[in-house]
């Protein structure tokens, strides 16, 4: 009960991650790349105040509840520990890609006056996007792993005709 | 030939459920988590965001947004709906916490998918057919207020509904008997 009970608290976390990347990614990285540099700016920072201080916790919290998990699987060799070990270090990478390419890129933004960019805005845009996109397949990676592991457990121990 | 699972299969042997069975739980819990958090990035941070906008810029990007997400999230939110049927018809014991549970879950996303197609959805036909000039800003501000009081609503339910099968998911599927006879991968419960 206490592997199933941490697994899901850390499926939960990672689902709640990935959505919210991938679906930024998918409906409003567009947009946002339309808007001309003054609006850009004003949006980005208004996403900032409000997902900037979330994001982190929700993505250091994925990380850490992977450890009770990879804690309680027995087996190490196994397939299961293998795919959610891989799954935890995708969420690693993830945070670390935030932490230190997207974050200061945020704190960047932040400091800009929406009136006056400065030139060679969209360069840091399309930065911003790149490193978006990376956490955004790792973090799909990362649930794929941990979603096998778990299934790959109940297929190994589900009982077989003999 | 029959196999067993006893109580001295471990500790974990409520986890040990037969693959058949649980995977259906496992995607339909997924489904309705990733629902769940990407409505709610888009309700927090997404359209206040938005909202800072000068009128006609923020009448295109909001027209934008409710484009792309009305190619993805038709097809997103059926697919979580539908993903309750195999994840109910997998658990055993209809009178069981996990199929109780998982159907409440399953009755929350019906709701918020029975939400979006009477009342979110001609709103966003509406909003799309609005030019992007000062003079439909009324309107359009009128619009997005009844959208967001009906997205709030959405996002409950969908923080409702995965809590929910997420609650299913940790519950027992079965009565629990002692000595569970497993015929292959099927389960026969008495």
């Amino acid at each position: 009960m206490a592997l199933k009970v941490a697994r899901l608290a850390n499926l939960s976390l990672a689902t709640l991650v990935v959505a919210i990347l991938l679906g930024t990614r998918l409906a409003f990285s567009p947009t946002m790349r339309a808007l001309p540099a003054t609006e850009y700016v004003r949006v980005q920072q208004g996403v900032n105040a409000t997902l900037g201080p979330l994001m982190p916790v929700f993505m250091v919290l994925a990380v850490l509840s992977a450890v009770p998990v990879l804690a309680l699987i027995r087996e190490r060799r196994s397939p299961e520990f293998a795919l959610a070990l891989a799954g935890a270090l995708c969420f690693v990478a993830l945070t670390a890609t935030t932490l230190i390419f997207n974050v200061p890129i945020n704190a960047r933004v932040d400091g800009w006056s929406p009136e006056s960019p400065p030139a060679g805005w969209e360069r840091l845009r399309d930065r911003w996007e790149r490193f978006h996109t990376v956490r955004a397949v790792l973090g799909t990676a990362g649930l794929f792993g941990l979603l096998l592991a778990t299934v790959s457990r109940t297929a190994s121990t589900a009982p077989q005709r003999s | 030939m029959l196999s067993y699972t006893t109580e001295d299969d471990g500790p974990d042997e409520e986890e040990d459920e037969a693959v058949d069975s649980k995977i259906p739980r496992l995607l339909n819990m997924v489904l309705a988590g990733t629902l769940a958090g990407n409505e709610l990035g888009s309700f927090a941070a997404v359209h206040p965001a938005l909202g800072g906008l000068p009128p006609e810029e923020h009448m295109r990007a909001e027209q934008e947004v409710y484009r792309r997400y009305g190619r993805i999230m038709p097809a997103f939110m059926a697919a979580t709906v539908v993903s309750a049927v195999p994840a109910l018809a997998a658990i055993p014991n209809r009178r069981s916490p996990a199929f109780r549970l998982t159907l409440a879950g399953a009755a929350c996303s019906a709701a918020m998918l029975a939400v979006t197609l009477i009342f979110n959805v001609p709103i966003n036909g509406r909003i799309l057919e609005l030019p992007a000039r000062e003079e439909s800003y009324g309107e359009f501000l009128e619009l997005r207020r009844r959208w967001d009081r009906l997205h709030t609503a959405r996002n409950l339910l969908n923080v409702a509904g995965f809590a929910l099968s997420c609650l299913g998911a940790l519950s027992r599927s079965g009565p629990g008997p002692s000595v569970e006879p497993i015929v292959g991968r099927g389960r026969l419960w008495r």
